[in-house]
């Protein structure tokens, strides 16, 4: 009679340590989980591009119309970029370089992107992502097109910038459309656009 | 242990072969291959990316045979390409080696290793057959034509 109720503490110990081995699992497969690409990590820093000089035409004229080619992130796969991420990223980043049309100015010029392709490799201590966007800027008056170009930027992440491989392809993701918009940004100061 | 010899030399066979006319696999192989997405109207975007033992110019061939092939897909009989894109993008592969023992294979990490893997961007407009064809327009039969055979 002893000897079986050991046997079942036993039991039941084991069934904890078993228990308590697949929450730890569960948890480190939670925290592990994808999550998408966040639009205020893709928007460009200040110091990334020159911002819109006041008496260009382009200054606070453009409105994002359409955003295409994004997908959304599978918490079972990798982190992705969604249309709506790309589109807030994309209006911050005007914002931010006083590109954006504001409510109380008339929009002359619309932004219309395209997410190619974006590759992102996987199982390597170190990532380097690559986008590729299609920017294309038109004239709201006339459709006349300013810019139809399609765009690379890339980035690197290393264990340095964070030890969850998810995290890491994350954070990589963003760099690289960040990286992206900025050299967009860049190329708008150097457009002909004088009688527009 | 034959059946461990034969994985390791299909490993080894699988590694320093180019990428060929695959269509990129979301689950085993996300970024090697053809991938195409539909722009809006007859617009698409058809790019390529290749391993490092991949030319340029096969990337080009390739991602031209898809274009082709995406035409004929979509009842088109010519595409005209509105842009083109080739580089060489830098890449960091990490080196594994395969370790057998007795009832276990496993790959063990060994260093990473910088390489240059080409990619190649369309962006094309699929004619449709009753539409007339623009002068700049490309023949999708001959270009499947040419490069069919060899792109399998």
């Amino acid at each position: 009679m002893h000897n079986s109720c050991g046997e079942k503490d036993r039991m039941w110990s084991v069934a904890r340590i078993i228990r308590f081995i697949f929450a730890l699992a569960a948890a480190a497969l939670l925290a592990s989980c994808a999550t998408g690409a966040a639009p205020s990590r893709m928007v460009p820093n200040a110091m990334d591009a020159p911002r819109a000089d006041a008496a260009s035409p382009l200054y606070q004229r453009i409105v994002v119309t359409q955003v295409g080619g994004g997908e959304e992130t599978n918490p079972l796969m990798v982190s992705k970029v969604g249309n709506r991420e790309l589109a807030d990223a994309l209006r911050g980043a005007l914002e931010r370089f006083d590109y954006l049309a504001g409510p109380d100015r008339r929009a002359d010029f619309a932004l219309e992107a395209f997410l190619v392709d974006l590759k992102q490799p996987q199982g390597a201590y170190t990532l380097i992502v690559d986008s590729h966007i299609r920017y294309k800027l038109l004239s709201i008056k006339d459709r006349s097109v300013l810019l139809d170009d399609v765009i690379t930027g890339s980035a690197k992440g290393t264990l340095n910038d964070a030890l969850v491989g998810s995290t890491r392809l994350r954070m990589t993701t963003e760099a690289s459309i960040r990286a992206n918009i900025a050299e967009f940004l860049s190329r708008l100061p150097r457009l002909e656009i004088s009688g527009k | 242990m034959r059946t461990a010899t034969l994985l390791f030399l299909a490993f080894l066979t699988g590694c320093a072969t180019p990428t060929g006319y695959v269509k990129s696999d979301p689950a085993w192989s996300p970024n090697y291959g053809y991938r195409d997405k539909p722009m809006g109207g007859n617009e698409f975007s058809v790019s390529f990316t290749g391993n490092r033992h991949t030319g340029a110019q096969r990337a080009a061939e390739i991602v031209l045979l898809r274009a082709a092939r995406l035409t004929r897909e979509q009842g088109g009989t010519h595409f005209v390409i509105l842009k083109e894109k080739a580089r060489a993008m830098e890449a960091v592969q990490l080196t594994t080696l395969p370790v057998v023992g007795a009832g276990f294979a496993a790959f063990v990490p060994v260093r990473e290793q910088a390489a240059l893997e080409p990619t190649a961007i369309l962006l094309i407009q699929v004619v449709p057959g009753q539409k007339p064809v623009p002068p700049e327009a490309v023949d999708a039969q001959s270009v499947i034509d040419r490069l069919g055979a060899r792109y399998r």
